[in-house]
């Protein structure tokens, strides 16, 4: 399992223009026509823990911080009326993981929105411009990328982690984790963007709105950035995933978002302590993080082969 | 190629530099004095003869660290110190530890872990890519790249814990948590990294394995195929010793930018495992403010990083003479 976007890039990277993808290229004559079985069930279950996410605070849930002695560590279908059971110390695990959600998707949205603002915008400009500015901003992207990206988030968290004793005033370990993930996330979306406008900015079209003496600013907004989305798009959602499994990764590390406030990562930490004798608690976050990875996932692969067969048919 | 090693000698001296240097600010500019977030004020209580001790601990620390001198020159000074195996302390108020003894027990095994994990991944995915590029399209294929998508969403903890649980607890197999030295007992140490390895691998297979199969997929429609099939050469034979080697290079590339991924899973999976490897170390030191320790891990991880790849650079040269040639012509 990859740790961050890094190492993702790699072997989920979209083709870049131009490049045909075989795996791609035997399924498109069906996934072409319309999205397939697998596509909406993954765009249901992310529709549906979105919207259970969101409208956590007003559904009909326990309070996910409220211990009730009699269903600690009661597994699902052992305790009336806690579908899911309850944790080591008796909160609604149900309760816990819709409000979990809140935490997850968050941190998995919010880091890969910096990444997408910051990184695409550099990467658009740097392949778009070249020259200099394409070189320092390569060189120093590339300084980030030669951290492996969990220690480099590691390394970020402990340096935005709140410091009492010091006298400096802290962030919420939400925002922390927040912010490490989309530093982590810029450098990788910058270098996808990149590469792919640098590709495209070398098309006819490019050429002839330049001919027609179109400004660069609109070139990059009208011309190339339609064509980059759907690359950008594709990593960002992959991206999420990754970012979702990260937050996990820095809470069995101690550093993610912080107890009691529930995230899918901290229940999973919290419940390996029971792991022996109620090991629903690890299970349930686990498989919602599963569910909710393999659904970007697909999703990310579903844009991409799509996108990549608008590309060849030109 | 003298050329090329020198230009790429001085990218790997230029890149270390600039590596370091960042984790070397990331710590010094962190708000608050170095030696406050060393030695917290509440660790030892307010009477006047803890005040001294606190007092006298962070002069020490001032000392050590070189902090009355300019922030360059605390680099360059750190910088050596580290080059010659001193890796700074580890500053508790009852006593103080050198973070090079430390690193000197944990990094083994987490070397370990990544070695077993590759090793395994390799093993495992090389003959599934094969086999499924063989087949490619038929139901075997089919399944091979359904389970290697499911593998790809499963985080390493979550697959590590499910393990511990069934294989460790429910099977009583191997130890569910826990280390053993090699040297103290293989069997056991074996045992012991089984499932911390598989962990980390899973995700690895995945990947490998879906590369694998569509090179091999490419390579298997060249001519010089058809030419050792017309020749009589098995399959067996065409497929592992004709087909492999050229269609292996992108598989190592990734496996060689994938020890990235690999070194943040161990970081994980040691502690999920209660492995006593550098990642347990360094959620340690974060978790006890010991920044001159982190800053030692993070620089020898980054460090060990850039050379891998440094390293990965020649073999290929070496695996595919065209990139060779064209590289020296370039």
């Amino acid at each position: 399992m990859s740790a961050l976007p890094a190492e993702t890039d790699v072997s989920l990277a979209p083709a870049g223009p131009g490049t045909s993808d075989q795996a791609a290229a035997e399924a498109s004559p069906r996934k072409r026509r319309a999205f397939g079985i697998g596509a909406l069930l993954a765009m249901g279950w992310l529709g549906l823990i979105t919207v259970l996410a969101v409208l956590a605070p007003v559904l009909p849930l326990d309070d996910p911080l409220e211990s009730v002695g009699a269903i600690a560590r009661k597994g699902p279908g052992s305790a009336p009326g806690h579908i899911l059971g309850g944790d080591s110390i008796g909160r609604d695990m149900l309760s816990r993981t819709i409000h979990g959600a809140r935490a997850s998707l968050l941190v998995g949205v919010t880091a890969v929105l910096i990444g997408l603002l910051i990184g695409g915008a550099a990467g658009l400009l740097a392949g778009y411009f070249r020259g200099r500015f394409d070189t320092v901003l390569t060189g120093t992207f590339d300084i980030l990328l030669a951290f492996p990206s969990l220690v480099l988030a590691l390394a970020l968290v402990a340096f935005l982690k709140a410091e009492p004793e010091a006298g400096t005033k802290g962030l919420s370990t939400v925002t922390i984790v927040i912010i490490a993930l989309g530093i982590v996330s810029i450098p990788i979306l910058a270098r996808i963007t990149r590469a792919n406008t640098l590709t495209w900015a070398q098309r006819e079209f490019v050429l002839a709105a330049r001919a027609q003496g179109a400004k660069n600013s609109r070139i990059i907004i009208r011309e190339v950035l339609p064509n980059v989305m759907p690359a950008m798009f594709s990593i960002a959602l992959l991206g999420m995933a990754v970012a979702i499994i990260a937050e996990g990764g820095l809470s069995l590390l101690g550093v993610g978002v912080e107890l009691p406030k529930p995230s899918w990562g901290n229940m999973i930490a919290e419940g390996r302590g029971s792991l022996r004798n109620a090991p629903h608690i690890v299970f349930v976050p686990a498989i919602a993080i599963f569910l909710t990875v393999l659904a970007l996932n697909y999703m990310g692969d579903v844009i991409r082969t799509r996108f990549d067969v608008r590309e060849s048919a030109l | 190629m003298a050329k090329l090693v020198a230009k790429k000698m001085l990218q790997l001296v230029l890149v270390v530099f600039l590596v370091t240097l960042f984790t070397f600010m990331l710590v010094r500019v962190k708000p608050g004095e170095p030696e406050d977030l060393l030695v917290p004020l509440s660790s030892v209580g307010t009477t006047q003869e803890a005040k001294d001790i606190i007092e006298k601990k962070k002069d020490g620390i001032r000392a050590d660290l070189d902090l009355d001198k300019p922030l360059y020159q605390q680099y360059v000074l750190w910088m050596s110190d580290f080059a010659r195996g001193d890796l700074g302390n580890f500053y508790a108020v009852s006593s103080e530890r050198p973070v090079s003894d430390r690193v000197k027990d944990s990094l083994p095994v987490s070397l370990q872990l990544m070695i077993y994990a590759q090793l395994m991944a390799l093993v495992i995915a090389i003959p599934m890519g094969v086999y499924s590029a063989y087949r490619a399209n038929r139901p075997v294929d089919k399944v091979a790249n359904t389970t290697a998508f499911g593998m790809l969403a499963m985080p390493n903890f979550a697959l590590g814990l499910v393990l511990a649980y069934y294989v460790g607890v429910v099977l009583g197999w191997v130890p569910p948590t826990g280390y053993t030295s090699p040297e103290v007992d293989l069997v056991r140490h074996l045992k012991t990294m089984f499932l911390p390895a598989l962990s980390l691998a899973v995700g690895q297979i995945a990947v490998y394995m879906r590369l694998l199969r569509s090179d091999m997929i490419q390579t298997l429609q060249e001519d010089f195929i058809l030419m050792a099939k017309s020749k009589g050469i098995s399959n067996a034979r065409v497929l592992w010793r004709h087909a492999l080697r050229p269609s292996s290079l992108t598989l190592l590339t990734v496996a060689g930018l994938n020890v990235g991924a690999l070194i943040g899973g161990a970081v994980v999976i040691e502690v999920v495992f209660a492995l006593p490897g550098m990642g347990a170390l360094i959620a340690e030191s974060i978790l006890t403010n010991q920044y001159v320790a982190l800053q030692s891990c993070v620089a020898i991880i980054a460090i060990g990083y850039v050379l891998i790849n440094f390293l990965l650079d020649f073999v290929y040269s070496i695996l595919d003479p065209r990139i060779r040639n064209v590289r020296a012509a370039g």
